[in-house]
């Protein structure tokens, strides 16, 4: 176990993260209570999952280790995770739960590639479904991770480009609340940027 | 899925071309009204400038074609497109040099524009920051025989939808020697007026015409290294430019660094990153090129710098582009032919806001 300080995180479905400081001050959110002094005590995050919670660490231990120039192999982030005794609680996909350290499963296809090059890391981390990009970028706006917000609002800017007025609307469940004679006029308005 | 707030989706929207948000306007009343909105319009515009994207290079004749530089790989061979579906409501009207700002296209009647040997029409737009407003300028400088050169200027406020003229610098522009565009909220000119030091017979004042105070103002003089017989200004990036001939056949370029500040002085430039200072407390000159070889009477310019910031494109009579090296500080073959009808421009939705205003009366 390293000597640095180390901050706990707990997402908002019970699971309990340790991440070193450096790390979890990648999100000005949490480096502002850590000023306000709530550092030693447990970071509760009500409004980012887990699953979610868990990459954006992976995110931010990757970038603090290439900036601070360490070569890692793979980048692993140490969860530890405890019998929270709560109602809303789901059963934890981890059996052991007494042990200290535990590796949540994880697509192992995730730490195969080793890209020299860190744009090519963000590429392969923000390659996800839609709706992972989407918890993404309102986690990390809650968060406050500049790079991690650019990054996913790029990608889904990148996916949206070639899409059709319905496929948008499918996609961020938007309901249409223009007539048929209003969205006609809308259309004519700039006819060329339909072809 | 809920919904995304909006904070989120302008940070994702203005990232799209102009074309898909335009698109997307009807995907709900609420994306209309976002897209619509003049803080993003501006933000839009914030992005592309930043990550320049959105570039478009348009060229013009009488008629308009666009290539969508962000849509180009390296072997593209540039396919300009035609623009029928601008809302030019004259065709008679052509573009003129210094037509562009933020998007937004300056068109003039050529009936109108009085160019000829006796007269130069100017006509440059740019945005007004101390106003929110864009505006265009015009001049008109002109030969009255046997008596000199005159001129007038006048200035049309899009927000008011109006021209109106403003007080005249007491001393008139000398013949085309605009800037190609507004930098820094002013277009420069140069005006040579009687000396009144003694070792001179006359000096090159460099003019500075703000277009939100509506003031003149003369800026300082870099170091010259010798006599020379001809300024040009011009911009470069966002800088103001100055081109000095010698009259030893070589040209400097200096640019103006730290624009307004207390110390406005032109001094020699190193690297190119350094530019985007100004309206800070050092403002100078700073000598980005010397000694380029041109023969008399040709005219250098500068015209843009390169991706990299490392080259900077120069014309040789609005005729011929060559590329400048900075750091070996030499020309680079070929030289490219090429003529005044194009211009780099930022795609965006300003024009949206305008147009409402002026709908609106």
């Amino acid at each position: 176990m390293s000597s640095k300080k180390m901050i706990t995180l707990k997402s908002s479905d019970g699971r309990i993260f340790e991440v070193e400081e450096a790390v979890a001050q990648e999100s000005q959110t949490i480096k502002h209570m850590i000023e306000d002094g709530y550092g030693n005590s447990v970071i509760p995050l009500p409004n980012v999952t887990g699953r979610i919670l868990y990459k954006i660490i992976e995110f931010c231990t990757k970038h603090v280790a290439v900036e601070e120039d360490i070569k890692q192999k793979s980048v692993e982030p140490t969860v530890v995770v405890e019998d929270v005794k709560q109602k809303s609680v789901e059963p934890t996909v981890v059996e052991d739960v007494k042990q200290k350290s535990v590796e949540l499963p994880v697509d192992d296809d995730a730490w195969d590639a080793e890209p020299s090059d860190i744009d090519e890391w963000d590429a392969q981390f923000i390659d996800v479904d839609e709706s992972t990009m989407f918890e993404l970028i309102v986690a990390s706006n809650y968060l406050n991770i500049k790079r991690l917000m650019d990054l996913s609002a790029q990608a889904i800017a990148d996916m949206m480009k070639d899409k059709t007025v319905e496929e948008i609307r499918k996609i961020f469940n938007i309901q249409n609340d223009f007539t048929p004679e209003e969205e006609m006029k809308i259309r004519n308005e700039n006819s060329w940027a339909y072809e | 899925m809920a919904q995304l707030p909006n904070e989120i989706l302008e940070k994702i929207l203005c990232r799209l071309s102009v074309k898909c948000l335009l698109r997307f306007r009807c995907v709900s009343k609420s994306w209309f009204a976002l897209i619509s909105d003049p803080y993003f319009i501006k933000l839009h515009l914030k992005q592309s400038v930043q990550t320049n994207t959105n570039n478009s290079l348009f060229q013009r004749n009488f008629d308009l074609f666009r290539v969508a530089l962000d849509s180009l790989h390296d072997d593209d061979v540039l396919q300009p497109m035609k623009i029928d579906s601008i809302p030019l409501r004259f065709r008679n009207y052509g573009l003129r040099s210094g037509f562009s700002c933020d998007g937004l296209l300056c068109t003039s009647n050529f009936i109108n524009a009085l160019d000829s040997l006796c007269t130069s029409c100017v006509y440059r737009i740019g945005y007004d920051n101390t106003n929110d407003d864009y505006k265009v300028v015009r001049i008109v400088v002109y030969l009255i025989l046997g008596f000199g050169i005159e001129y007038e200027i006048k200035v049309y406020s899009l927000r008011s939808n109006s021209w109106h003229r403003p007080e005249k610098f007491p001393h008139c522009p000398n013949w085309k020697s605009f800037g190609n565009s507004i930098v820094c909220g002013s277009l420069h000119w140069i005006s040579t007026v009687k000396s009144e030091k003694s070792d001179l017979k006359e000096e090159s004042l460099i003019v500075a015409f703000d277009i939100g105070t509506e003031k003149y103002r003369v800026l300082p003089q870099p170091q010259y290294r010798g006599p020379y017989y001809k300024l040009y200004v011009d911009d470069l990036g966002e800088c103001l430019s100055l081109s000095c001939h010698y009259k030893s056949s070589t040209v400097d370029m200096f640019l103006l660094k730290e624009y307004g500040g207390k110390n406005e002085h032109w001094s020699r430039l190193i690297n190119a990153t350094l530019l985007k200072e100004y309206g800070g407390t050092n403002e100078s000159w700073l000598r980005l090129a010397q000694n380029i070889p041109v023969p008399s009477n040709h005219v250098v310019k500068s015209a843009a710098y390169s991706n990299c910031g490392k080259n900077v494109l120069l014309s040789m009579d609005d005729d011929n582009l060559v590329w400048y090296d900075l750091d070996s500080e030499s020309l680079e073959d070929p030289r490219i032919h090429a003529d005044e009808n194009y211009s780099f421009e930022v795609e965006t939705l300003a024009w949206k806001i305008y147009y409402d205003v002026a709908e609106a009366g």
